[in-house]
């Protein structure tokens, strides 16, 4: 290694030592005192054991409706997920190679939820679901649901609310990636006689996938700790763990098994969105073949 | 509490200080009275702000929270010292005096106080060690609201809400201590200490019938004027206010109801006491309570001046019963254990019936 390669290297880590000192005090150490919380003893007064912290967690896999919540509490978010990706993906392109000159308008226009409070949203999709609302009145036009039911508080207005909250992250995403594909690529496939299929899959969808890989994570990840969604669309019949969190904390104040059942909650969507993006990635990698 | 949500309430009250000193230097010095309360609640009304502010030669601020919690981790966060007044409820006003964030009242200071309901100023909550540490504002009960025009049986105790007629059309307040309650005193059981796992299989029962739970007055508000419930249990000026605004409700008292009463009390090292005892006088007053009782669309409680609640209209008068089954006098270690099989019914799925 020569004296100004070692030279540069020792510049660049002077220069990423802010960087990596800023993620090391906002994910490592909030980790770990979650994880040092979630091993205290709660409100025993005495001496704890370890055995009893780590009990909590054993607690946690025992219980059936904590598994069930779980359960749903990722389900759900991946259902959004995939929404966001089915509805988002096609956005994405039109706005990168369709409607290029209007793009930036129309991604001001995809924004505009941005600004608006999610509460707000919530409250406007709770108009539109409730029985006379819009939808319902249509859903009920339709014949898909009886004229007084509502389609509130179930796990389809949840997801609702996630897509529409979520969406323009997804498609902001994929249209970093869509953008970049370079036109004349697109020429030189459909000049080779690529039909629209073969254009997708053999150009579009390998050099979207680290958008949508991207955006998959920025919807999927934030998606699983909502509590509020759940809370007010969901009604009795729905919980996610990020209500339980929420009750932990500000009803029953038991700290250590709100940290519990978060660690859980992250592990979980963290093991979730890996097996999502390499599911995405072998599909860029079979496609390239 | 998180480390960061300590920090959030710790700014809260460090930034909502700093407003008042600025606010303070602004009006040539007049001391500034510190108020904490939930927002909207009667204290922060301009008229109400006025009339005492003309009175004291102080300027009123207040903080809000928005859960007793919150009041709470207030107090021991920086509250304490700056913070005059403040209004726990029953529950909590134990907790308070436990941690040694209040002082003892001078009720001789009060011109007021003995216009106040004896029930209520003798309650057990607000006493400690032969000193007073809470004086009584508004009071309410949660009974249960119908639909008149919906619900044909008469309907007179909290059996409504497990009426099987009912489901797909039932809504239950999300609150651990009323809902406990509420489920022991319909299983007839002591509402301070009941079989837990009665109650649990109890309030699992009823969840089958509701449309989903209530816990603001705006869920409730929108649940029962959409029509989507007819039934539920209901705080007794939520049910006044919705027939103010003429929707048709309903509103049963069942013999044991539950009760809950709002209390001010005087933080510990408060920086003007002296216009802390003027203000609970002025909050316990006629002049206060007669015309905050009388505002129907306020969500009125019913006050705990005695004089005013006996000359109100009779459809808005409530008696309180010395045998209430209060919010009050139950542990921390009672109340955690009811919050968390509140969680666990909240997260155990069930079979609606419809």
């Amino acid at each position: 290694m020569s004296r100004g390669h070692r030279a540069r290297r020792r510049a660049a880590a002077v220069l990423l030592a802010p960087a990596y000192g800023l993620i090391l005090a906002l994910v490592l150490v909030p980790l770990a005192s979650l994880l040092a919380y979630s091993l205290t003893p709660a409100r025993v007064h005495g001496i704890g054991s370890l055995a009893l912290a780590f009990d909590r967690y054993l607690r946690f896999f025992r219980d059936a409706p904590s598994r069930i919540v779980l359960v749903d509490s990722l389900t759900i978010p991946a259902v959004a997920t995939l929404l966001c990706l089915a509805i988002g993906w096609p956005l994405a392109y039109a706005l990168a190679k369709v409607h290029r000159r209007r793009g930036n308008a129309l991604l001001v226009i995809l924004m505009t939820p941005f600004f608006v409070s999610y509460l707000l949203i919530i409250y406007a999709l709770m108009g539109l679901l409730q029985v006379g609302g819009p939808l319902q009145a249509a859903a009920a036009t339709l014949g898909l649901v009886g004229g007084t039911q509502s389609l509130l508080y179930s796990r389809g207005a949840v997801t609702l609310a996630l897509v529409y909250e979520y969406l323009p992250f997804m498609v902001l995403s994929i249209y970093g990636s869509l953008e970049r594909v370079e036109d004349s690529v697109l020429e030189a496939g459909r000049g080779l006689g690529a039909g629209a299929g073969r254009l997708f899959g053999e150009i579009l969808w390998p050099r979207s996938v680290p958008g949508v890989i991207a955006g998959c994570a920025l919807v999927f990840i934030p998606a699983t700790g909502s509590f509020v969604e759940p809370q007010i669309l969901g009604g009795t019949r729905l919980s996610m763990l990020g209500e339980v969190i929420n009750a932990q904390i500000n009803q029953t104040f038991d700290l250590p098994r709100a940290a519990t059942v978060s660690l859980v909650l992250t592990v979980c969507a963290v093991l979730g969105f890996a097996l999502l993006a390499l599911a995405l990635d072998l599909s860029r990698r079979l496609a390239r073949r | 509490m998180s480390t960061l949500g300590r920090f959030a309430s710790r700014a809260l009250v460090a930034g909502a200080v700093i407003l008042t000193l600025l606010g303070t230097s602004a009006s040539a010095q007049k001391p500034t009275l510190l108020i904490a309360n939930w927002q909207g609640y009667g204290s922060d009304l301009p008229w109400v702000v006025q009339a005492f502010e003309s009175q004291c030669d102080c300027t009123v601020k207040q903080v809000d929270f928005s859960s007793e919690q919150q009041l709470l981790n207030m107090l021991h966060q920086g509250g304490v010292g700056r913070i005059d007044a403040a209004l726990p409820n029953s529950t909590y006003i134990r907790y308070a005096i436990d941690d040694g964030l209040l002082q003892p009242i001078d009720v001789s200071k009060l011109a007021n106080y003995h216009e106040l309901i004896p029930g209520l100023t003798s309650l057990d909550a607000l006493h400690q060690g032969g000193k007073v540490y809470g004086v009584p504002w508004l009071w309410g009960t949660v009974g249960i609201g119908y639909d008149p025009n919906s619900v044909k049986a008469p309907v007179t105790g909290y059996a409504a809400l497990w009426d099987k007629q009912y489901a797909g059309k039932a809504t239950f307040n999300d609150d651990p201590v009323i809902a406990v309650m509420t489920a022991a005193l319909y299983l007839g059981e002591d509402p301070y200490h009941p079989d837990l796992a009665k109650v649990k299989q109890a309030l699992l029962d009823q969840k089958r019938l509701d449309v989903t739970y209530w816990a603001t007055t705006d869920d409730f508000t929108k649940l029962y004027t959409s029509k989507q419930v007819v039934v539920g249990n209901v705080w007794s000026g939520l049910a006044t206010q919705i027939k103010a605004n003429g929707y048709p409700i309903d509103y049963v008292t069942p013999k044991d109801v539950v009760t809950w009463v709002d209390n001010w009390v005087i933080v510990k090292n408060a920086p003007h006491p002296q216009l802390a005892y003027q203000w609970i006088d002025f909050m316990i007053s006629q002049q206060f309570q007669d015309r905050y009782a009388r505002d129907l669309k306020q969500q009125p409680p019913s006050p705990a001046n005695q004089v005013v609640a006996q000359n109100l209209p009779a459809d808005m008068q409530q008696t309180f019963q010395p045998g209430a089954v209060l919010e009050t006098g139950i542990s921390q270690a009672t109340y955690n254990a009811w919050a968390q099989l509140w969680t666990e019914v909240k997260t155990t799925p069930v079979k609606p019936l419809r």
